[in-house]
């Protein structure tokens, strides 16, 4: 099978079992184009962190397959995926093996032999831009949980990713530390990177995401832009997520004004969004 | 910051006001005087040696003089053990100085061994002082970055990099199990106590084989390919840490010169 032109990750019928027996990925097929915002959504243990480990080429699959930028991947170029594909685990502990701030963001770098200076550059350069500039010496079982995460997500920036998967980025971090996240997240876009996101948080994923793929016992059963998977309840039922809280409300206005309630046009995204639109009602 | 789990000497080496002198020239500066102290033939030396490394340890390291001999304290219980062991001899007859009668036999000093004795603890304190230059100035990892530099085999310096960053997060774990027992009243006598607690060893053991999968992954997913390596910012020696130990050489001739004439 050939790569489908205009995508820059592209999987295609990937299974994927620990065992041989039981699969706890099947027939994933997914194209992602450069600059897109997914959230992929789904139980625990729908398969969402291990796709991600598939994304990224930790994991390698015996059926389907994986192209990234046209480029098919095997075991001779997996560098090339884990590279271009960051990943940001859910738990910053079990990504950090820095004995120091400025060791742990250059980690990815070394691996990927840089020259000294290039290293450097790059880990200082993103130690600033993140603020962490002044922990650089400090080590991890100094620092608290948010900034934990943000040197977990330095090291991963620092490799200059193409796309990079969080894998539930707001599980355990308090309301500053979430907003802090999301101005790591605009800022990301605005460089152009592909993002994908695990969540549970559905209002979260409709407010950001312009696509969901939404993932039960380790298969796709929706993917689409946010709207058409939050009105469908059947889909919200499989996959035990909450309809975000902004549609509830939109339904329920809506209702009592006795408009169109299929008409999801003009439903608001954000707070602000709704304000707006509740003022012209 | 945590408090709850952390050790004291690796909590000194990070906030030390020495931290960032070259970590090279504090290993370099130790070894030579352990040598110097090791190879003296007087008590002159190992004293003047802990003194001095007592002034760099405390008052140029910023480190408060008791949690300084604190620290000194631990390795001071050794020695002095070790050393009566050196000393003690065993006889029918009370032919020491100091003779004790436990009985059957005598266990004697003379005047020769309590000298030996003394020559041992002195030694042995003052080289564990000058140790202490490097131990509780540097956060293992640059001890570690150190020792790469000197070409030991990279396998050994990974497993300490790796037993080195993993030793808080096992900590951290058997501190969380610990409270996680207690608030079931896990711990309220000695049959329960013995009980938890080895519930708790198996379950350390499962969840760490569980995270290394994890952490594995996590270095894989990063590109890791079998090597470990990590950037380090090169620190300069300055004129001033240079001149340290000259002054350090410096006043060792001079009374080693008076001590002569």
């Amino acid at each position: 099978m050939a790569e489908t032109p205009g995508y820059i990750l592209e999987i295609k019928h990937l299974d994927y079992s620990y065992d041989n027996r039981n699969n706890v990925l099947t027939d994933i097929s997914i194209g992602i184009k450069k600059g897109e915002k997914i959230a992929v959504l789904g139980a625990n243990g729908a398969g969402k962190s291990t796709l991600f480990l598939n994304m990224n080429g930790v994991y390698n699959s015996r059926s389907g397959e994986i192209f990234f930028s046209g480029t098919k991947i095997t075991k001779k170029n997996i560098n090339t995926l884990r590279k271009n594909v960051g990943y940001v685990f859910q738990e910053p502990d079990s990504q950090i093996v820095g004995t120091t701030v400025l060791n742990e963001v250059s980690f990815g770098l070394v691996n990927l032999g840089l020259p000294e200076s290039e290293i450097q550059k790059r880990t200082i350069g993103i130690l600033k831009e993140m603020g962490i500039y002044n922990y650089k010496d400090k080590p991890p079982h100094y620092l608290s949980g948010g900034e934990k995460k943000r040197v977990a997500i330095a090291g991963v920036i620092a490799m200059q990713p193409e796309i990079i998967l969080f894998d539930e980025p707001m599980a355990s971090l308090d309301p500053g530390n979430s907003l802090m996240f999301e101005n790591i997240l605009s800022k990301l876009e605005s460089e152009g990177k592909t993002i994908i996101i695990s969540t549970h948080n559905t209002d979260f994923a409709y407010k950001w995401a312009d696509r969901i793929i939404v993932i039960e016992n380790g298969s796709i059963i929706a993917d689409d832009e946010p709207v058409k998977i939050f009105t469908s309840d059947e889909i919200l039922k499989r996959a035990n997520l909450e309809k975000p809280m902004l549609l509830q409300i939109y339904k329920i206005i809506n209702k009592k004004y006795g408009k169109d309630l299929n008409n999801y046009d003009n439903a608001p995204k954000s707070i602000n969004e709704f304000t707006k639109w509740f003022n012209h009602l | 910051m945590h408090t709850h789990n952390h050790f004291p000497i690796d909590y000194y080496a990070y906030n030390s006001a020495i931290r960032n002198w070259n970590t090279s020239y504090k290993m370099l500066f130790a070894l030579a005087a352990i040598i110097i102290v090791i190879s003296s033939d007087n008590f002159f030396i190992p004293v003047y040696t802990f003194l001095f490394m007592g002034f760099v340890n405390t008052y140029l390291a910023r480190l408060s003089t008791r949690k300084y001999l604190k620290a000194v304290k631990i390795p001071f219980l050794f020695i002095l053990l070790g050393s009566i062991a050196a000393g003690a001899g065993f006889s029918k007859a009370a032919i020491g100085i100091i003779n004790l009668d436990i009985g059957f036999t005598y266990i004697y000093f003379t005047k020769e061994n309590i000298t030996l004795m003394l020559n041992i603890i002195l030694k042995a304190i003052s080289a564990a002082s000058a140790m202490y230059l490097v131990t509780l100035s540097t956060p293992a990892g640059e001890i570690i970055t150190a020792l790469k530099k000197l070409h030991l085999p990279g396998i050994f310096i990974e497993l300490m990099y790796l037993i080195y960053r993993y030793i808080f997060i096992l900590s951290d774990g058997v501190h969380k199990m610990h409270n996680a027992g207690v608030a079931r009243l896990g711990y309220i006598n000695f049959r329960t106590s013995c009980k938890s607690f080895s519930i708790m060893l198996s379950n350390l053991l499962i969840v760490s084989l569980k995270n290394s999968r994890n952490y594995y992954n996590a270095m894989e997913a990063r590109c890791y390919n079998g090597s470990l390596g990590f950037y380090n910012e090169n620190k300069k020696i300055s004129k001033l840490q240079a001149l340290l130990f000259l002054i350090y050489l410096l006043f060792l001739i001079i009374f080693k010169l008076a001590y002569t004439m």
